[in-house]
């Protein structure tokens, strides 16, 4: 079986967590194994505060950052032995900082060469923890394009690559161990590959090899019917497809990124998301296969959202609304999460990520209600976003009747609602304060309670 | 146009005399008058920025392709002989011509080839097909992020314009299956099997040992067309490894004679429906698909308007050149109009 295994930042913050990791290699030994890290807990986020202290001249931050980070990385490798194969890497970091501060200036491409070494540092150090060899996501033979910090894969280039790279070393028994996140364009220059990036490197490797199954190992114990924490009847889903494993990663689920499930799909690898501290618990599995059979699969929310809505006569009948919304949006670089639209045309509402509320606020008003196409602009905050998920619901008549109904019967007011065509899932907005009820009551009505 | 080519022997003489045949007509036709500046054999190649004669290419093309030699005084016209990839990389070509072979085993240098002329920016017409078989999909995704085109009807069919057939069958219907024979090489040991009665092993060992022959045999050919067709017409991306292959071997004097008895003859018949397959097949004398020896045959079949066949002449050097000229043409037209 070729497994590849996926650790992420917590998983590999220290030492201890490292054997951890090792130990749950070491266990699959009989299998043929490719190892994928992050960086060190917290490594990435003093990387991005090192890259941006270097430019603004902050030497005292600087100095501060690069002792913590000779700390926790030379810390560690003292204790596989590796600080030779640690220190030269940790002197490059040094020489690249220092050669950000002199020129006051920090590219897309020097920043992605600063986070890199998160990646670079923590595959070695786990390397050795398991007496293997670390190669970066390109020598593993993963190629993006040149839009750095946020690169995407050449996916068959990356796909045939992996395959001619790795195989012939799996098969002689090496175990190898991958920097997760970080890749390279076609001539060699370091990328990061942004959002789920250490997901999407697994994937990436999972497909190439192929691997039998992925693994994305983390703290918690895989997909559940609800946050425990809200409904403490919540249960473990031991299988499901990729399309709702995307849809409950679009509504907040503790899943593999979205952006990294759809080369898994496309490429049929069977993903499990499994607990690091649990290594003998099944987890979740996700694969192409049809639903159980369940309608509803799981109740999920979005915290911490914002809905604005435009509205004025002005727009009823007036074609071309709804694109100067988004575009507006867009500029503005704000984050579209659900949008709801009236037949009348009288009003359009989206729910927005709650930081970026007032960024879409002004950017409608300045396009929308300056010009007179709309009559105001509301930002009503503190409501949450409540989802139903389940490919089963697809084509069953009665869902959004249960939904709303159930919801109903806790007297909770329901702000806008919204359903794509998929039929995947069932969304709606209420306010903050009643998001958790509606959870329970959801999952009471359809049963989810194991 | 500027041309750089990789291999040196009889498909590049073809190509050479078909475009100096025709060099009034390509120039009144399409404002085409190509040089070559440069040529790879091997791992080494001659750059030269005014671009080659042509008749000391031919000649050359010749003396390589009987008694060796010729390269190395070419060299050492023009400026000495450099690295293949420094060629690749520096020669002030837009296409790079690629008539080099490589086997199935070694189908990674080609690949890292072309993908170095994509990386260079570089056009590329290609009837080199093993790279094709290991990395299509990738080598069609690489040349697209780097906006250059790829072409390689010239290893298809021997030449016989399959893809842009099919591409015109797919553009108003929809392709619900793909059959074809590949004539060559796999005539070479049919024939006699079917004409001297011969058994597989008597046909094989009286021809010379030839890797082209084996991979025709055993089906490598005739599944890397099934790959062209599933990638370019289908846009399912597959690799060799995705096509389920029995080659010629597994055919004996019995199954000839069993598919005389029944009205039929054996071919090697690539197929694709749901899976892509490469096996021998009987198949009804006088049916599309059977072929005379040396002829190719393709049957598209579409949902609504039924197969549709297309049959040619398995080219040898001629065939190859034509179709590497259609494929060179092409990008000259494709080139002229991004500007």
């Amino acid at each position: 079986m070729i497994i590849v295994m996926k650790f992420g930042g917590s998983s590999v913050a220290d030492a201890d967590s490292i054997r951890r990791c090792a130990d749950i290699v070491r266990k699959h030994d009989g299998d043929r194994v490719v190892t994928v890290v992050s960086a060190m807990g917290g490594v990435t986020d003093m990387l991005v505060s090192l890259a941006h202290s270097a430019v603004a001249g902050g030497h005292a931050q600087v100095h501060s950052l690069l002792g913590k980070l000779h700390e926790i990385h030379e810390t560690a490798a003292r204790v596989f032995g590796v600080e030779e194969e640690v220190a030269p890497l940790l002197t490059q970091l040094d020489t690249l900082v220092a050669g950000i501060g002199a020129v006051g200036e920090l590219t897309p491409r020097s920043q992605d060469a600063v986070l890199s070494f998160g990646e670079r540092l923590s595959s070695v150090i786990v390397a050795a923890a398991l007496e293997g060899h670390a190669m970066t996501g390109h020598e593993a033979g993963i190629v993006t394009d040149d839009n750095h910090t946020e690169a995407s894969p050449l996916m068959q280039l990356s796909v045939y690559q992996i395959k001619e790279n790795l195989l012939p070393r799996l098969e002689r028994g090496e175990r190898i161990v991958v920097t997760g996140f970080i890749a390279a364009t076609q001539h060699g220059v370091i990328t990061t590959i942004g959002r789920g990036g250490s997901d999407l490197t697994a994937a990436l490797l999972g497909a190439g090899l192929p691997a039998d199954e992925v693994w994305i190992w983390s703290d918690v114990d895989g997909l559940m019917s609800a946050d425990p924490r809200i409904v403490p009847a919540a249960h473990l889903l031991d299988h499901v497809t990729f399309a709702e494993a995307i849809e409950m990663g679009q509504f907040g689920a503790k899943s593999m990124h979205p952006r990294a499930l759809e080369p898994a799909a496309e490429f049929g690898v069977p993903v499990r998301m499994r607990n690091t501290f649990k290594p003998d618990a099944a987890g979740t599995l996700i694969t192409t296969g049809s639903p159980n059979g369940e309608t509803v699969r799981c109740v999920l929310r979005l915290r911490g959202s914002t809905l604005v809505t435009i509205a004025g006569a002005a727009m009823i009948g007036r074609p071309g609304t709804a694109a100067r919304v988004f575009e507006a949006l867009a500029e503005a670089g704000v984050n579209v999460q659900v949008i709801s639209q009236s037949v009348s045309e009288a009003g359009i509402c989206v729910v927005t990520p709650g930081g970026q509320a007032d960024r879409a606020r002004i950017a409608l008003e300045g396009r929308l209600v300056r010009t007179g196409v709309a009559r105001h602009v509301d930002v009503q905050t503190d409501i949450d976003v409540v989802a139903v998920v389940g490919a089963g619901m697809t084509g069953v008549p009665g869902i959004a009747a249960r939904v709303f109904g159930a919801v109903a019967k806790r007297d909770i007011n329901v702000m806008a609602i919204a359903q794509g065509s998929s039929e995947l899932s069932i969304c709606f907005v209420v306010r903050a304060d009643a998001s958790a009820a509606a959870v329970q009551a959801l999952h009471e009505e359809f049963g989810l309670a194991r | 146009m500027r041309i750089i080519f990789a291999g040196i022997h009889g498909w590049t003489k073809a190509f050479l005399q078909l475009v100096q045949e025709r060099r009034e007509a390509l120039y009144t036709e399409h404002g085409f008058a190509p040089t070559v500046v440069g040529v790879i054999d091997g791992e080494r190649a001659v750059v030269t920025e005014p671009g080659f004669d042509t008749g000391e290419l031919i000649s050359v093309a010749e003396r390589m392709m009987t008694r060796g030699g010729g390269f190395e005084e070419l060299a050492d016209k023009n400026h000495g002989l450099i690295d293949a990839a420094q060629a690749i990389q520096e020669a002030p070509a837009d296409v790079l011509i690629d008539t080099s072979w490589t086997s199935l085993a070694d189908a990674q240098r080609g690949v890292q080839r072309l993908k170095l002329a994509f990386r260079s920016g570089l056009h590329v017409v290609s009837v080199n097909m093993m790279p094709l078989a290991r990395a299509l999909p990738a080598l069609l995704e690489l040349a697209e992020y780097n906006r250059v085109v790829f072409r390689f009807s010239g290893g298809v069919a021997g030449g016989t314009p399959i893809i842009e057939f099919a591409e015109a069958c797919a553009r108003g219907d929809e392709i619900t299956h793909f059959n074809a024979v590949f004539g060559v090489p796999t005539d070479f040991i049919l024939r006699p099997m079917h004409e001297s009665s011969v058994g597989f092993a008597t046909a094989r060992a009286r021809l010379a040992p030839d890797e082209y022959l084996d991979a025709g045999v055993d089906g490598i050919i005739t599944a890397i067309n099934l790959v062209v067709f599933s990638n370019v017409i289908l846009r399912r991306p597959i690799t060799i490894d995705d096509v389920d292959i029995a080659g010629l071997r597994i055919v004996d004097r019995d199954r000839i004679e069993e598919a005389r008895e029944a009205g039929k003859c054996v071919r090697l018949v690539g197929e694709i429906r749901d899976t892509p397959m490469v096996a021998p097949k009987d198949v009804e004398l006088g049916s599309p698909l059977d072929t005379r020896w040396e002829h190719s045959a393709a049957i598209v079949g579409l949902r609504h308007a039924g197969d549709m066949t297309i049959s040619g002449h398995h080219g040898g050097g001629y065939g190859w050149a034509t179709a590497i000229l259609r494929d060179v043409l092409e990008i000259w037209h494709e080139i002229g109009s991004r500007s």
